[in-house]
């Protein structure tokens, strides 16, 4: 990975400081904002209830209806100021913290790993029926050219109860991380380490199982048996190659993928298709997200808070680095 | 006579099972087999595409390695041997593993010459090896991995009787020679 091109604390103090001040004193007067307009809703509110419950009593619980409003109001309003003030923080913030990790990066607050590609990485075995996501970087780290967004993919099942209603569940398929990075090594066929359930339950039964599980279709490919034991109890492969799928996963590799998978700590999916690496990295943790509209005044200007930032990027463009893919000795380049 | 049909009837479905369940292990060590001779020409290949990378390789540093000419000339002598069509198997393998050292060598020694690292061709050729050696290790894992699920099924209960029948024996799995083994020298090299 391409080092940081300055100096963190002069990068700071030179640049994002005196965003960081605007911004701050805009939040603040976001907050007294709204700190009004809840007063003026929940008095207004709260006045036209007593009116109307005073002057027409057979009204009821109609008269609570003010009440009511006043708390739209101030819902709709919190919600409309704390997506501009994530927008702005994002713009602003995020944006040169991207540039200021790698000039040759690109940050996109809304955009995303599209559906597509997602399908394309053939990772999960179902299509997802929803399908969001957000924070987009793009660009080169290195000599690996690269795409990385927060990915939320979801299935629904329907069921019916005894009356005939129709209920409907969505499973989370994956949320977390989702990388498309450019291979160092050219390869035409399709490569993937999925984590491996069976063989860790069942042993070598698990092995037999899934060896059968893609001869009988419900893989692409075929089972690849690997030579490190460490690797073969936490994943499964399955390559249309016997041999391209080893000159992928080099011993070096495997090693590099299982520290990855440490660091990680998360059950990490990667599939190699026409020399491009795709990785999935599940996690709950919403990564990029904007601080509160509430936190205490002068969280935003300290020196950790934007720390937190650059160490999620940096964890998110780690996967360059921890995989070896700036190595470019083979007739890729 | 009922208990007689039922009895040949057991004997029949019993003969038919069998037959069935040895049709399965035959076919299936037939197929592992196959995989064995199929990962095998795998490496075949790669050792055709070194084999061709040579001769341009070796022409292309010639001008620039005087120092190297012993080596030089070992390589394309190994070459000739690998690529002569009347060279017994066992001792073709021999014949790799001696290039596979002498290229080794050879992409050490041009540490020594600035010149020759700076020639865009060389940089060209010298990618490919890595390629090559690259591909050559995979296919050497993939034919390992073959002989191995092949070896485990002619010793493994039922299928070794069936193995034993069709005359099926062990194969032997690729080694690191000695010398690959060990890292080279590098000081050494730089000394001479």
């Amino acid at each position: 990975m391409s080092a940081p091109t300055g100096d963190l604390n002069q990068f700071y103090r030179e640049q994002l400081e005196p965003i960081l001040r605007a911004l701050e004193e805009e939040r603040q007067q976001k907050t007294q904002r709204f700190g009004q307009i809840t007063l003026f809703s929940i008095l207004f509110g709260g006045l036209f209830t007593l009116i109307l419950a005073g002057f027409s009593p057979q009204l009821g619980w109609l008269a609570f209806l003010p009440l009511g409003i006043a708390l739209l109001v101030i819902l709709i309003s919190y919600g409309a100021m704390a997506s501009e003030w994530s927008h702005q923080f994002k713009w602003r913030v995020l944006t040169r913290l991207v540039k200021f990790v790698s000039p040759e990066l690109e940050y996109h607050p809304q955009r995303f790993i599209s559906e597509k590609e997602f399908r394309q990485s053939l990772l999960f075995q179902r299509d997802p029926d929803r399908y969001r996501g957000e924070d987009l970087i793009e660009g080169r780290v290195g000599q690996t050219a690269l795409r990385l967004s927060e990915v939320h993919a979801e299935y629904k099942t329907e069921h019916y109860d005894s009356k005939g209603n129709r209920y409907t569940t969505w499973h989370t398929l994956f949320r977390g991380l989702f990388i498309i990075a450019d291979f160092n090594k050219h390869f035409s066929g399709m490569t993937l380490v999925l984590p491996d359930v069976e063989e860790q339950l069942l042993g070598w039964l698990g092995q037999t199982l899934q060896s059968w599980s893609a001869k009988l279709g419900m893989q692409p490919g075929e089972l690849v048996k690997l030579e490190d034991p460490v690797f073969e109890r936490a994943f499964k492969v399955y390559s249309t190659d016997q041999i391209e799928a080893r000159y992928i996963l080099t011993p070096s590799l495997m090693e590099r993928i299982l520290r990855f998978r440490e660091r990680t700590r998360s059950e990490i999916r990667l599939a190699f298709i026409a020399s491009r690496l795709y990785v999935a990295i599940p996690t709950t943790h919403d990564y990029f997200e904007a601080p509160s509209l509430f936190a205490p005044v002068g969280e935003l200007l300290k020196l950790e808070t934007i720390g937190k930032y650059l160490e999620e990027l940096r964890f998110a463009l780690s996967v360059v680095e921890e995989l070896n893919l700036n190595t470019r000795i083979w007739t890729k380049r | 006579m009922e208990a007689l049909i039922g009895s040949l009837i057991c004997v029949g479905g019993g003969a038919l099972l069998l037959l069935v369940l040895f049709m399965v292990m035959y076919n299936s060590l037939i197929a592992k087999k196959n995989q064995v001779d199929y990962a095998f020409s795998g490496i075949d290949v790669q050792l055709k595409k070194r084999h061709d990378l040579i001769p341009n390789l070796v022409a292309t540093v010639r001008q620039y390695m005087e120092h190297e000419r012993g080596l030089l000339e070992r390589i394309t002598e190994l070459r000739a041997r690998a690529v002569s069509p009347n060279l017994p198997e066992g001792e073709r393998m021999q014949v790799e593993a001696a290039l596979s050292t002498a290229l080794r060598s050879l992409m050490i020694a041009v540490e020594n010459y600035p010149n020759l690292k700076a020639n865009e061709n060389f940089l060209h050729l010298q990618a490919s090896l890595n390629e090559i050696e690259e591909q050559l290790a995979a296919a050497r894992r993939a034919y390992n991995a073959a002989v191995t699920d092949y070896n485990n099924a002619i010793e493994m209960f039922p299928t070794n009787f069936v193995a034993s029948m069709m005359g099926l024996s062990r194969r032997a799995v690729f080694e690191a020679t000695e010398e690959e083994r060990a890292t080279p020298d590098v000081a050494q090299l730089f000394k001479r």
